[in-house]
C-alpha cells in the first residue's frame, strides 16, 4: 500500500477548514491553540488587473506529520473541504481514484520555492507562467477584439486559444524557463508577433491590432 | 464517564459534538447516517448533478469548541467599581472603570430594581434593549426569544433593526419588483437547476458567496460553483477587490470604485438600448416606465449621454471593457448575482444605493428576468428542497416565544415609541430625532414611509439600556458615538449581557455571562430563519432539523439567556406569567409539537436521533424563480408571504402596477419630488465620495465588507485559532493585527510596506491595522473587513483613542443614505492611511 493525498489546486478556495479542523483535532483542551504541520499559501501573480490568486495547502511534514500512519484520521481532512479538492487513496492500487489522476500526467510535488517536498503529497494544477493580454481594433477601440486566434510557439506543441468577449487572451501552466512566441492575427489587420524571453509571468497589456 | 457524541447546530450549521467527562473533546459537522440522506438529483444535458452526502460548514465553525472556553467567555456577573446604584454612577467613567465580581442574586436585584426605579420615576418606555443582528443558533434561545418576550412584557422602548444586509435592495428595488416580504430581495427557488441547464455567464456584482455564503448555510454552495466553472460557464466580478469566489473562479475581474456601481449599470443599459440588444417584448409587456427611463439614459433629461466613455470618467472601468460586458451580456444568457440572497452586497449599503439596487433588477428586467437561465441569484440558494414541512425559524412570529402559538400567553407591548438601531446614538445624545421606517419592513412597501419621532410625545426618553451582544463597534455606524453614549448621563443605568467579553462590554454597569447554545437545550433547522427569508433552507444540499442538545452545564456561572430573564421576572413577581412554568426543554417541546415534523417522527425518536433530514415530496416539482412572472401566468413557486399568491393578482410581482416598475409608482405617489430616490432611478455622485469636500483632506475610499472567516463578530476574538489564519488577521510581534489590504501604487505614495502598523483616519476616527501590500485592490480604494469584534482603544474610555482591534466602522458616516432612506451607507466613507509612528 502506498497512500498518498492528492489536491487539485483549482479547486482550492482557501478556506482553511483543513488546519481549522486539524487544530480541533490535536487540541487537548479547545483552549490550546496546536503547531499543525498543515499551512496554506496564497501565491497571487500577475499585473492588475489581471491578477491570479491561488491557494496552496502545504503538509509540511506530509501526510504522516499530521496522524501519525493512521491514514484514515485524514478523512476528516478530506470531508472538510467543500470543493473536494482532496483525494486520499493507495498509488499500488491502478484502480483508485488517485491512480487515475495519477495517469493524466499532472501529478507533481510541491515545487521547492514553496518548501520541502512533503512526502506523500502531491499537486495538479500548481501555479505556473502565466502570459496574456487584451486586443483591440484600431478601427474599433470602443470594445475588445473577440474570437481573435492567439498562438502560441515555444511548448511541447502549439497552442492557440480565441479571444474571449473582453478581448482577453491568456495561457496557463507555462515554463518560466522557456521562450516562447506569441502571435496575434484576425483577417484584413497585419497580425502581430512577441518574442517572450525567459522569465516571470507576462502581461501584454493593451494590443492594438492595425489595419492591413 | 462515558464518551457521548451529541447533536446541535450553529448559525454555520448542524455539528456533532463529542463529549467526555463534562467536556467537549471535539467538533465535527453533524454525522448523518448514510440511510438518513435524502438527496435530490438535478438531471441535465450533461449529466447527473448530486450533492455530496456531507455536511460542509463555515470553517470558523471548527472553532466551535476554542470558543466555547474561550479566555474571552465572561464567567461572572460584574458590577463597574465605581457604580453605586444608591449613590453615585459616574456614567463618565464607562469604558474607563474596572469591575469587580458579583453574586446573581445581587446582580439581579441590581437590574430588576432600575427596572422598577426607571418604571416608577419614568414610566415603563425609558426601559430600551437592543440585540445583535444575529445570535447563536436555536429558536427557543435566539434573540427573539426571551429577550423578546421579557422586554415585550415590561412594556420597553423596541429599537428597530435597520435591514443593515439589504439597504438598499430594501429602500429601493422593493419599488422596482416589490419582494417587500423578501425585504427586497428576490426568491431563489429551483435557481441551481435553472442555472446549470441554462445559464452561460454569470455576472457577479458585488458578491463573494465564498465569504458570505447562504448567511447560515456554510459551504454547501461552493460544490455548485465548482460545477458551473466545471461546465465552462463564464464569470465576471465587478467589485472594487478581486475577492475569494473570482480566484475561485478564475473569473473575470472588473475592478470599480465605491459609488460609482450605479453609473456603470446605466452605461450598459446605454448599449443595450443604442445597439438594440435588449428584450423588447419584455419590457414591453412585463414592465412599466421605460419611457420614461429612456431618455435618462440617452441623456435627454440631463444633457448626460450616460455612455460606457461617460461611465470611464466616473468610474474608472474602461469604456471598451464596459461595452464588450454589455455585449456578452446580451448575447449570452446570463445571470446576475447581485449578493448573497440574490441581492445584497457591500454596493447596497452606500450613498444612493438605492439606485444601484434598482438598476440590478432593471439590468435584468431588460434582458427577460425570469426566462430560462436569466435570474438574480444569488448561487448559495436555490437547490430542490421540500417546502412544504413547516418548521419554525426564528423570523417567523409562531418562531418567538413571545408571539408563537407555542406560549400559552402572548405578551402585548404597550408602549409606542420607538428608536432606530443606527441613529440611536444621536437619539440619546441629542434628541429628539426623526426619521421614517419601521425597520425590517416586510409586511408592505408603506412601512418604509412611516415617520417617528424620538422621545415621541407622552413618553420618556430612554434612561436605561439593556444590551443584548456588544457587536456594533466594530459593526455600526461612526461607532466612538456609541461610545460617547455610553458615557453620557442621558443613561442612568446599563446592563450588558453576553457570553464572550465584546467591545461594549465594558461600557456596562452591570454584566450579565450567557452561556451558548452547546451549554443549553434547543431545536433549530440549519440555515433558515423563515419570516423574511422563506425557505432559506434551499442553501444547504439537505435540509436538517437538528434536536440541539444540552452537551454540557453552562461554564463558570453562566446562565442562558432565558433563565437570566426568568429570574429578573421572578424578582419583578413576574416569573410565572414569563415562563409559563416551561423549561427551555418544555418550549422545544412546544415548538416541535406546532411544527409539521411530529407528523413525521415522534418527539422520543427526534430526541434520541438528534435530528431530522426532511427529503423532497414525492411529486416535488421544480418552479424556478420569476419564471411564472416572464411567462405572464401565477405564480407557482412556494413563496407563501407573496400576498398575491394563490389571489386573482397572482401573476403580478408586488409593486403597485404589478410589473417591474422603470418608473416607480410607489415612489410616484409617496415622494414624487425626491431628488435622491427619484421616479426613475438615477446617477448620482456620493455625498462622501472622490467629488466630496471629504476627499480634499481624506483622498482614499474605504470599502468594508463582510468578512470570511468569522460570521459577523461571532467568532473573531473568540476563537483565537483564527488568529493563525493570515488572511483574517495578521500576527506580528504577538498581536493579532487587523488586515487592511492597499494596492502597491497607493503603499508607494504613502512610503508603506508589507507588514507595516498603519492607521486608517479621518475626521471620526483613527484604526490601526496590518498593511497588507496587494494588487487584489482597485488603487485608491482601501480595503478592510467589517466586524473586527476586537474593540483595542489605546487610552481605553476615551472614544477618541486609536483602536488597535480593526474596528473600521468607527471611520465610517452615520449619515443616513439619502433624504428619505433611513439606511446605513458604511461604503461612502473617505479616509487617509500612514504609517503608524506612535506607540502600540
Amino acid at each position: 500500500m502506498n497512500i498518498v493525498l492528492h489536491i487539485d489546486v483549482a479547486k482550492v478556495t482557501g478556506c482553511y477548514s483543513n488546519v481549522l479542523t486539524a487544530k480541533d483535532a490535536l487540541s487537548a483542551d479547545g483552549v490550546e491553540n496546536p503547531e499543525v504541520p498543515i499551512r496554506v499559501e496564497e501565491v497571487e501573480y500577475g499585473t492588475y488587473p489581471k491578477i491570479k490568486v491561488d491557494y496552496i495547502p502545504i503538509y509540511d511534514q506530509g501526510i504522516e506529520g499530521v496522524f501519525g500512519s493512521d491514514w484514515k484520521q485524514l478523512d476528516f481532512i478530506v470531508n472538510s473541504c467543500p470543493a473536494g479538492s482532496v483525494t486520499c487513496g493507495d498509488l499500488d492500487d491502478p484502480q483508485s481514484e488517485i491512480s487515475k489522476i495519477k495517469a493524466t500526467g499532472d501529478f507533481e510535488t510541491l515545487p521547492a520555492q514553496y518548501g520541502a517536498s512533503a512526502p506523500g503529497v502531491y499537486y495538479s494544477n500548481l501555479p505556473k507562467r502565466l502570459l496574456c493580454g487584451e486586443v483591440i481594433f484600431e478601427t474599433d477601440q470602443g470594445a475588445g477584439a473577440a474570437g481573435i486566434e492567439v498562438s502560441l510557439e515555444g511548448g511541447p506543441a502549439e497552442m492557440s486559444t480565441p479571444t474571449d468577449g473582453f478581448g482577453d487572451f491568456e495561457f496557463k501552466g507555462l515554463d518560466f524557463d522557456r521562450s516562447y512566441v506569441v502571435t496575434i492575427s484576425a483577417p484584413g489587420f497585419a497580425a502581430k508577433k512577441f518574442s517572450i524571453e525567459p522569465g516571470s509571468h507576462i502581461d501584454l497589456g493593451l494590443i492594438v491590432l492595425e489595419a492591413d | 464517564m462515558a464518551k457521548r457524541r451529541l447533536t446541535n447546530c450553529t448559525n454555520g450549521g448542524p455539528i456533532s459534538v463529542h463529549v467526555e467527562d463534562d467536556k467537549v473533546t471535539r467538533i465535527e459537522p453533524l454525522v448523518i447516517d448514510d440511510k438518513d440522506y435524502k438527496s435530490w438529483v438535478i438531471s441535465t444535458d450533461d449529466g447527473d448533478y448530486a450533492p455530496p452526502r456531507k455536511v460542509t460548514v463555515p470553517p470558523f465553525v471548527y472553532t466551535e469548541r476554542n470558543r466555547l472556553y474561550s479566555e474571552n467567555r465572561i464567567k461572572y456577573p460584574m458590577k463597574r467599581l465605581d457604580f453605586d446604584p444608591h449613590g453615585e454612577r459616574n456614567p463618565e467613567n464607562r469604558g474607563k472603570s474596572g469591575y469587580e465580581r458579583i453574586s446573581w442574586a445581587e446582580a439581579i436585584d441590581i437590574v430588576a430594581g432600575e427596572i422598577q426605579r426607571i418604571g416608577k420615576e419614568h414610566g415603563p418606555s425609558a426601559v430600551t434593549g437592543m440585540t445583535s443582528s444575529h445570535h447563536n443558533w436555536g429558536i427557543v434561545g435566539y434573540k427573539m426569544g426571551p429577550f423578546a418576550r421579557f422586554m415585550e412584557m415590561i412594556d420597553y422602548t423596541p429599537i428597530l433593526d435597520n435591514p443593515d444586509s439589504w439597504e438598499g435592495w430594501h429602500w429601493g428595488a422593493t419599488h422596482t419588483y416589490g419582494f417587500f416580504w423578501r425585504v427586497g430581495m428576490p426568491e431563489q427557488y429551483d435557481l441551481l437547476e435553472d442555472a446549470l441547464k441554462h445559464t452561460e455567464m454569470i455576472v457577479f456584482w458585488s458578491n463573494d458567496p465564498d465569504s458570505t455564503r447562504g448567511i447560515y448555510t456554510g459551504q454547501e454552495s461552493v460544490i455548485w460553483r465548482q460545477w458551473l466553472k466545471d461546465k465552462g460557464i463564464e464569470t465576471v466580478f465587478i467589485d472594487p477587490f478581486y475577492n475569494y469566489t473570482n480566484a475561485a473562479m478564475d473569473g473575470k475581474w472588473i475592478p470599480v470604485k465605491p459609488g460609482t456601481d450605479t453609473c456603470l449599470a446605466m452605461a450598459i443599459a446605454h448599449v443595450w438600448v443604442e445597439e438594440d440588444t435588449y428584450d423588447k417584448e419584455y419590457v414591453e409587456t412585463r414592465t412599466v416606465g421605460f419611457e420614461e427611463f429612456k431618455p435618462y439614459l440617452l441623456g435627454e433629461t440631463d444633457g448626460v449621454e450616460k455612455t460606457p466613455e461617460w461611465a470611464e470618467q466616473e468610474s474608472g472601468v474602461p469604456a471598451r471593457t464596459i461595452r464588450s460586458l454589455a455585449r456578452q451580456w446580451a448575447s449570452k444568457v446570463t445571470a446576475l448575482s447581485a449578493g448573497s440572497r440574490g441581492g445584497e452586497g457591500g454596493a447596497c449599503r452606500q450613498a444612493y444605493s438605492t439606485e444601484w439596487a434598482r438598476m440590478m433588477v432593471l439590468l435584468q428586467a431588460m434582458q427577460g428576468l425570469g426566462k430560462p437561465g436569466v435570474s438574480i441569484w444569488g448561487t448559495t440558494m436555490g437547490a430542490p428542497t421540500n417546502t412544504t414541512l413547516w418548521f419554525p425559524g426564528y423570523g417567523d412570529p409562531q418562531g418567538q416565544m413571545g408571539r408563537s402559538p407555542a406560549a400559552d400567553h402572548r405578551p402585548q407591548n404597550a408602549t409606542k415609541q420607538r428608536l432606530y438601531r443606527p441613529i440611536v446614538p444621536d437619539a440619546i445624545l441629542n434628541p429628539p430625532i426623526k426619521w421614517r421606517g419601521e425597520g425590517f419592513c416586510n409586511k408592505s412597501i408603506e412601512q418604509q414611509f412611516t415617520e417617528f419621532e424620538y422621545p415621541m410625545e407622552g413618553h420618556s426618553p430612554v434612561k436605561m439600556f439593556y444590551r443584548y451582544g456588544g457587536s456594533f463597534i466594530g459593526t455600526m455606524l461612526d461607532t466612538s458615538k456609541w461610545l460617547r453614549m455610553y458615557q453620557s448621563p442621558n443613561l442612568e443605568f446599563v446592563v450588558n449581557q453576553d457570553c464572550w467579553w465584546s467591545g461594549e462590554t465594558g461600557f456596562a454597569d452591570i454584566i450579565l455571562p450567557a452561556c451558548t447554545n452547546l451549554e443549553r437545550e434547543d431545536v433549530g433547522e440549519w440555515g433558515t430563519p423563515g419570516g423574511q427569508t422563506m425557505h432559506a433552507s434551499n442553501g444547504n444540499n439537505h435540509r436538517v432539523i437538528v434536536r440541539m442538545k444540552k452537551c454540557i452545564d453552562p461554564l463558570w456561572e453562566s446562565k442562558s439567556d432565558y433563565q437570566i430573564f426568568s429570574l429578573i421576572a421572578e424578582r419583578l413577581g413576574r416569573g410565572e406569567e414569563y415562563t409559563e412554568g416551561k423549561t427551555e426543554l418544555d418550549w422545544a417541546k412546544r415548538f416541535f409539537e406546532i411544527s409539521d415534523l411530529p407528523k413525521h417522527i415522534s418527539w422520543e425518536e427526534f430526541d434520541e436521533k438528534g435530528y431530522y433530514v426532511v427529503g423532497l415530496e414525492d411529486d416535488f416539482k421544480s418552479t424556478p424563480a420569476l419564471r411564472w412572472f416572464a411567462e405572464g401566468r401565477p405564480c407557482d413557486t412556494p413563496d407563501v408571504r407573496n400576498p398575491k399568491r394563490e389571489t386573482e393578482l397572482a401573476d403580478q410581482l408586488g409593486t403597485y402596477t404589478g410589473k417591474i416598475e422603470f418608473a416607480s409608482k410607489s415612489l410616484r405617489d409617496n415622494f414624487p419630488d425626491d431628488e435622491e430616490r427619484p421616479v426613475v432611478p438615477r446617477y448620482i455622485r456620493a455625498w462622501e465620495g472622490e467629488h466630496s469636500k471629504e476627499a480634499e483632506q481624506y483622498p482614499f475610499l474605504l470599502v468594508s465588507p463582510h468578512p470570511r472567516f468569522t460570521f459577523h463578530t461571532h467568532y473573531d476574538k473568540h476563537s483565537s485559532w483564527l488568529n493563525d489564519i493570515p488572511l483574517h488577521r495578521v500576527k506580528i510581534n504577538g498581536y493579532a493585527w487587523w488586515p487592511v489590504r492597499i494596492h502597491p501604487l497607493d503603499a508607494e505614495k504613502r512610503g508603506i510596506q508589507d507588514g507595516d502598523i498603519v492607521k486608517l483616519f479621518n475626521d471620526r476616527g483613527t484604526v490601526l491595522c496590518a498593511a497588507v501590500i496587494t494588487q487584489r485592490i482597485h488603487p485608491g480604494v482601501i480595503h478592510s473587513y467589517a466586524s473586527s469584534a476586537s474593540y483595542d482603544p489605546i487610552d481605553p474610555g476615551n472614544p477618541d483613542s486609536p483602536d488597535r482591534g480593526g474596528c473600521v466602522n468607527l471611520l465610517t458616516s452615520s449619515r443616513m443614505m439619502s433624504k428619505n432612506v433611513a439606511g446605513m451607507a458604511p461604503n461612502s466613507c473617505m479616509i487617509d492611511i500612514a504609517k503608524w509612528e506612535g506607540e502600540i
